[in-house]
């Protein structure tokens, strides 16, 4: 178990998390917040990037600092800016950080070749990674990370540049990986972590808003998100005087998806609607 | 009922096991790297550093060929030799390195590799070990050409002058790797390096020369030891380092 024990991480005077303490155990724990809410500070510090300023993180009871390479090993981590070497192939540069992470070398080679063939990469695996697209690097991101097999899996805005398909794979393997192993994605694509996470955390001006299973985070929003038809001639009135969530035009009239907290203010004409997570996103942001 | 107590003997061998395996000593650094090669091979550990190797080869070669050229008539003017010796003894190894860090720096991969079992440091000691060797052997050949070419200067005498040198800027630039992330420290610490012999020899002109000649070579043999052990102190130190990476936070 991965457990965060009041960690507060600070740079300087600025206070980038204060006060977290969260505990991982199998499963996939996705992290929501939106950019500068400190989600990478705290991946950081679960990779032993960085330290924290005060409080402590635990792997099965010991200072994951402490525990140095012993840590390092159980690792598998994609940073949200992915470098690699432009004149390797994704095989060449697979079997490079399987050698850095001490993984023998035949091993390596079986192991390259599993996850090339994962990833929709194996056509390409002795291409330069330079002529690759976005989706195609953050896809080599994704098989390094799980070359040594990790205990722990993080991943840092893993889905950003790949298409529709590919990211349904990479849910579905996500998924499967998960059964055995904590895997801890951090995203602002929310419909990426409704699908996956069995754990969701929200961060909040610095501090775990949230914490809780997927099922369990809409019932924040429960029959207080509505569905109503407005003409167009008073949609803006509408729109001024009400949270919305989401707006559509047909026909000469406006349909609105739209959060009202106090009962008494609802339209007569409004329809209740089952609130998703990206509702309780912007519900939970609505300030920033 | 009697309970089955082991000897003393057993006892004193179980505690010892414990003791053993609880408070694992750290192996030596020469062993680290022995386990390092081992596990990962050289060309890993030196990946993607062929165009680094060539460019500090080419430059360091210009070098020596320029001052062979400027020296030429060397019986005359080998009291510049020192000085020069001294200063451009550590060229090929500060720019392996710091041509090293900075590739490092502009492939965005140190993040990734600082979660790896062999950290960037872990590679860069070993590498900076390489280079000291070969910049070694680099200046004893340099030297030996020189003598060959007529300088009348004492062959050890002049190797000293340079492996002081190449140690002392070796423990300076390796300090400044140590204490700072970036690359930062160490550029400033090259090109101090080249400032502050510059200067001397600017002011003393063949005084700084005819101070190093005059420095026993004892003293440059203790010199370049005391600055050896630092350096591998610090190679040591460099090895396994954790670091954060407050940069690019």
């Amino acid at each position: 178990m991965l457990t965060v024990q009041n960690v507060t991480k600070r740079f300087g005077k600025f206070t980038a998390l204060q006060d977290i303490s969260l505990e991982f155990s199998h499963g996939v724990y996705g992290l929501l917040a939106p950019n500068g809410a400190g989600k990478t500070t705290l991946m950081k510090m679960l990779v032993t990037l960085l330290f924290p300023t005060s409080g402590q993180i635990l792997y099965d009871g010991a200072e994951i600092s402490s525990m140095g390479s012993k840590y390092r090993e159980k690792l598998g981590y994609l940073p949200q800016d992915f470098g690699y070497y432009r004149n390797n192939s994704p095989r060449q540069y697979l079997h490079y950080l399987a050698a850095l992470k001490g993984i023998d070398r035949k091993e390596a080679e079986k192991r390259t070749e599993e996850l090339l063939d994962m990833v929709a990469l194996s056509d390409v695996k002795d291409k330069k990674m330079k002529k690759f697209s976005g989706g195609m690097i953050q896809r080599v991101g994704i098989a390094q990370a799980m070359l040594n097999q990790p205990e722990i899996l993080i991943l840092d805005e893993p889905t950003a540049g790949l298409d529709p398909k590919e990211r349904v794979r990479f849910r579905n393997l996500l998924a499967e990986l998960s059964k055995d192993r904590i895997v801890i994605l951090s995203t602002h694509i929310v419909s990426d972590i409704e699908c996956i996470a069995n754990q969701v955390i929200f961060i909040k001006d610095h501090e775990v808003y949230c914490n809780t299973d997927r099922d369990s985070v809409c019932t924040v929003l429960q029959n207080k998100v509505f569905l109503c038809t407005v003409p167009e001639e008073a949609s803006d009135d509408f729109e001024n005087s009400h949270f919305i969530l989401s707006r559509r035009e047909e026909a000469g009239q406006t349909h609105f998806r739209f959060i009202c907290e106090n009962q008494a203010d609802v339209p007569p004409d409004a329809e209740i609607s089952t609130p998703n997570m990206e509702d309780v996103f912007l519900y939970v942001y609505r300030e920033e | 009922m009697r309970i089955p107590y082991p000897s003393e003997q057993t006892e004193r061998r179980q505690i010892a096991e414990i003791v053993q395996k609880g408070m694992a000593q750290r192996p030596s650094l020469l062993l680290m790297f022995r386990q390092m090669r081992q596990s990962m091979g050289i060309r890993v550990i030196f990946h993607d550093m062929a165009d680094t190797v060539f460019i500090s080869t080419f430059t360091t070669l210009c070098i020596f060929s320029s001052m062979l050229h400027y020296l030429k008539d060397i019986n005359q003017s080998h009291n510049d030799l020192y000085a020069m010796l001294f200063t451009f003894s550590p060229m090929l190894y500060l720019l392996l390195c710091l041509l090293g860090l900075w590739k490092e720096r502009i492939s965005h991969t140190f993040d990734l590799k600082m979660t790896c079992r062999y950290t960037p440091y872990d590679m860069m000691a070993f590498r900076m070990l390489i280079f000291s060797c070969i910049s070694i052997f680099v200046n004893m050949v340099a030297v030996g050409i020189f003598c060959a070419q007529g300088a009348t200067a004492h062959f050890w005498h002049l190797f000293f002058v340079t492996a002081s040198g190449l140690f002392l800027f070796s423990a300076l630039l390796l300090f400044s790797v140590l204490h700072n992330h970036g690359l930062l420290a160490p550029t400033a610490t090259a090109l101090g390096w080249l400032l502050a012999n510059g200067l001397v020899y600017q002011e003393l002109n063949t005084g700084y020369s005819n101070l190093l000649q005059a420095i026993p070579l004892y003293l440059h043999i203790v010199v370049t030891i005391l600055c050896a052990c630092v350096y591998f102190a610090g190679l040591s130190r460099l090895f396994q380092k954790k670091e954060e990476c407050e940069m690019q936070c």
